[in-house]
């Protein structure tokens, strides 16, 4: 199956696929032209499509959230 | 409006969980998750994450500030070195099937401390920076030396401003002698109770005469002084779990209130026991079930038993500070608050480090007592210490209420960079935490019953389980 990934969440793709790779040894999780193609023999497509929804809501939450972290760090530490 | 990182986890078809780094939580929906991912959230969305202190306006203002506070709160300080463990002998008196330190027979040579061993052990007490300690004596058997424990009692009483002292025992020997040295307000029992007397034989002692002693040994130990100074847990296999009900009523008949289910550590001569593929799997089914057991039993009875882990990290989620517990807190750096001082003196930084080494599957030894800490070597574990910004925990909603075992994971795995959610420790305290918020969130009079006395309170407040949309 092919989940669509909104252009949002595009930029997040290669580190969500990273992190698929190694949760999901059994999956392959190919990025195409209009999302991200998912090929898993006998596992449920529906929790696994919603497994790379959330990896891309993670990586962009990390990401987009990172500054706020290492400034709450900063002030906590004095620096 | 700026909204501090919120992890997320599904608890239910319906329901998601959400953290930040400090610790609050709240629940929402999968609408409220895509409009936080997308960054669309709505007014109300944004009303609720700033009341409920998710949020501020600006760096340094109140709820930035008071944000800061709590997520330092949340981080594990550990300043001193004043908890030590120490193995005056590695001799013991059982030769239990699963036992986990790899001990000497009674009559053997070589496995207790020499003099010399326990003048450094007490120049080495004597150069801690602080005034307060904590010793634990393990073993090997403690109480085959009462005079190495008696030494280490006197010289500490008079060195520190406060000592207190835990004997991990296996109570089989509870004569004249010992029961003089724990006759003392400052000296704690903790010991090993597998079940029933038969269950206690089968799985410790394999002499019924034996596990009746103890049994005799371990009520005489608390009526004389009482069940607060006395504790015990059972080690659970998994291949004979015992039965929950005689495991709960034995422990109510010693009038202990508190178990502690550990399973079978494979370390130390328990290692030539191969763990099968889903342990992970069979023991927090048996765990979950019986979590769930205790809470129907406590209901039915109105007499509240807890499972001490459980309540430990329930307590984790609830309130910050709770680091008392060197198995669970983050971070957790090696060799900082607590160490271990083994039979031949060598340093290691926790109990499980020992039993790597001695069963040669990989020297952690930092140091000496002679010579003093390594911190080099311990410096080397750091980094998988710390949960903060390990790639996999960095997105767990779990974060702020778990910890690392770089240990736990160089003993099973032989190494510390697995993926977290490969590893036991993830899946434990991920089944755990799990079981933590479903309970949390229900609204089962049997739950909050069980929830209310494990986490101390008088009522159980809708505030500790808010729900947004």
């Amino acid at each position: 199956m092919i989940l669509p990934v909104a252009e949002l969440f595009e930029p997040y793709v290669a580190s969500a696929l990273v992190r698929l790779g190694y949760l999901y040894p059994g999956a392959r999780f190919v990025p195409v032209a209009n999302g991200i193609e998912i090929t898993a023999d006998g596992a449920d497509h529906g929790v696994l499509a919603r497994e790379v929804q959330y990896a891309l809501y993670r990586e962009k939450i990390y990401a987009e959230t990172l500054p706020l972290r290492q400034s709450l760090i900063d002030a906590v530490t004095h620096r | 409006m700026n909204v501090w990182p919120l992890r997320f986890r599904a608890i239910d078809n319906d329901r998601r969980f959400f953290a930040d780094d400090a610790g609050g939580y709240f629940v929402s929906d999968e609408a409220f998750l895509d409009r936080y991912a997308r960054g669309a959230l709505s007014g109300s969305d944004q009303g609720f994450l700033s009341r409920s202190g998710h949020a501020f306006a600006r760096s340094g203002d109140l709820a930035h500030t008071s944000f800061a506070w709590r997520w330092t709160a949340r981080q594990s300080v550990q300043e001193r070195l004043s908890y030590v463990i120490l193995v005056p002998t590695l001799r013991c008196n059982l030769a239990c099937t699963y036992c986990q330190v790899s001990r000497a027979a009674e009559g053997a040579q070589g496995y207790d401390w020499s003099a010399a061993t326990l003048e450094d052990v007490l120049a080495f007490l004597d150069g801690l920076d602080t005034n307060e300690i904590k010793i634990e004596f393990q073993g090997g058997e403690p109480l085959l030396r009462i005079d190495l424990l008696d030494a280490v009692r006197r010289y500490c009483r008079q060195r520190f401003a406060r000592a207190t002292f835990v004997v991990c025992t296996n109570l089989q020997r509870f004569g004249v002698e010992e029961i003089a040295f724990f006759d003392s307000s400052d000296t704690f029992i903790s010991t090993s109770l597998d079940g029933r007397i038969a269950d206690h034989d089968r799985r410790r002692t394999q002499d019924r005469g034996q596990a009746q002693e103890f049994f005799a040994n371990l009520s005489d130990a608390i009526g004389r002084f009482g069940a607060d100074r006395v504790s015990a847990l059972p080690t659970i296999d998994l291949d004979d779990p015992p039965n929950f009900d005689s495991l709960i009523e034995t422990y109510e008949s010693f009038g202990l209130k508190s178990i502690y289910l550990r399973p079978i550590n494979y370390q130390g001569f328990a290692r030539r026991r191969q763990p099968r593929a889903n342990d992970l799997a069979r023991w927090n089914d048996f765990y979950q079930r019986f979590i769930e057991h205790l809470i129907r039993r406590n209901f039915e009875t109105g007499q509240v038993v807890e499972e001490f882990y459980f309540s430990h990290c329930l307590g984790r989620v609830l309130r910050p500070g709770q680091d008392g517990h060197v198995d669970l807190r983050n971070p957790n750096l090696p060799a900082t608050d607590y160490l271990v001082v083994d039979f031949d003196g060598k340093l290691y930084p926790s109990d499980e480090a020992r039993m790597l080494a001695r069963i040669g599957h990989v020297d952690l030894s930092i140091g000496n007592v002679r010579g003093g800490l390594d911190r080099r070597k311990a410096a080397a574990l750091v980094p998988s210490a710390i949960n903060n910004f390990d790639p996999d925990c960095v997105h767990c909603a779990y974060q702020p209420y778990c910890g690392s075992d770089p240990i736990d994971d160089v003993s099973r795995y032989g190494r510390v960079d697995l993926p977290r959610a490969d590893t036991w420790f993830c899946g434990r305290h991920l089944a755990i935490f799990d079981q933590v918020v479903r309970l949390i969130y229900s609204h089962d009079e049997k739950d909050q019953f069980s929830l209310r006395a494990w986490a101390g309170l008088s009522t159980w407040p809708a505030s500790l389980a808010p729900v947004h949309g």
